[in-house]
């Protein structure tokens, strides 16, 4: 019984240094709010957007441990460092900026395809044209044919 | 001027049909042996004429020659226009088996219809040139008209359509006209037998 109470302060202690890290990233507008596990702020705290391995920006939290900007990326990582190695860190996924630019590719793939076809169906066109000129000749020789048949006929 | 399968609703295809079917045994009751080389020439006429395209505006119109066929041939036309219909239909894609019916009305009997006219006396009494130019336009008109109703009995979404072909095909009927007004002087000059066994001269 005595560990267990032990062990339950032990980690109570220690939780009570744990750095959480909520984020909002909404049309490239980000918002970040640190805090410790028992709800104090963690004011002061340094905080570094990082794009692999390269670092965009280094900040402070203010007093209540918030902080505001405006990030031209999507997909980065948040550290918040608060000192004596308590860092916590997320990776920031920007979906619909993904998506958007996604079907932007896609869009882009299409249209090409599009003008390929474009070309494909005009060649076509003028394949069908001359095919009908010929089908006219040969439909004008077959009924100058026909009536040369029944002037035979008629003979 | 053909209209292709699925079109057309089935009562009005189904009684169209049987319809043609009684037309095509009338026709083949009057078919004589001695007319037989003259209905295969014709149907090979109507069938050949399908191949001249002519780019009218955003659509394109196609020959028929439906007044010279009903002229020369009379009942005998729907025998003749059947046969180049069903082949139109199975080889080139023209139109439909289902509809086959309908379309024998729409390009047969009015060939009958032009060979009934020419018979009148006031139509014999005309300027050659001019019954010429009828029996052509003569033709495409009531092929237009057995069209637009065909479409407006069959379904309520082609009522619209129905008016719209009637107006769209005037050039058609004009230009079937001329062509039909030269080739018959063409047949007046090299075939006169023809035209006097057709009484037209």
């Amino acid at each position: 019984m005595k560990i267990f109470v032990i062990l339950i302060f032990i980690f109570t202690l220690s939780n009570a240094h744990k750095l959480n890290l909520f984020t909002n990233f909404e049309d490239n507008k980000l918002f970040i709010s640190s805090y410790f596990a028992s709800g104090k702020a963690c004011r002061n705290c340094e905080i570094k957007i990082i794009k692999i391995d390269k670092v965009l920006l280094k900040a402070k939290t203010n007093s209540r441990g918030e902080y505001e900007t405006t990030i031209n990326e999507n997909i980065f990582k948040i550290s918040v460092d608060a000192g004596s190695g308590h860092i916590v860190s997320k990776n920031i996924k920007n979906e619909s900026a993904i998506k958007i630019e996604a079907s932007n590719n896609r869009i882009k793939v299409l249209e090409e395809e599009n003008k390929k076809l474009k070309l494909q169906v005009s060649l076509l066109e003028e394949k069908v044209a001359t095919m009908d000129i010929f089908k006219m000749i040969f439909a004008l020789v077959c009924i100058f044919g026909i009536f040369m048949f029944l002037k035979r006929v008629k003979k | 001027m053909h209209i292709s399968d699925g079109i057309l609703s089935i009562e009005v295809a189904v009684s169209l049909g049987a319809a043609s079917l009684a037309f095509c045994a009338y026709s083949i009751k009057n078919l004589e042996n001695e007319k037989i080389a003259l209905v295969a020439a014709m149907s090979a006429l109507f069938f050949i004429s399908s191949f001249i395209h002519i780019p009218l505006g955003p659509t394109q119109i196609h020959l028929l020659l439906i007044g010279v066929i009903g002229i020369f041939l009379g009942s005998l036309s729907f025998i003749s226009i059947s046969i180049a219909l069903l082949l139109q239909s199975i080889l080139l894609g023209y139109g439909g088996l289902t509809s086959l019916g309908a379309n024998i009305i729409i390009m047969a009997l009015p060939a009958y219809l032009v060979y009934l006219i020419n018979k009148l006396s006031f139509f014999k009494a005309l300027n050659e040139k001019i019954k010429f130019f009828l029996i052509g336009s003569l033709g495409i008109f009531f092929s237009v008209i057995f069209l637009a109703l065909i479409l407006y009995i069959s379904k309520d979404e082609f009522i619209l359509a129905s008016y719209s072909i009637v107006l769209a095909n005037i050039p058609a009927m004009i230009l079937e006209g001329v062509i039909t007004l030269f080739l018959l002087l063409y047949i007046k000059k090299s075939i006169p037998k023809l035209l006097k066994e057709a009484n037209l001269s």
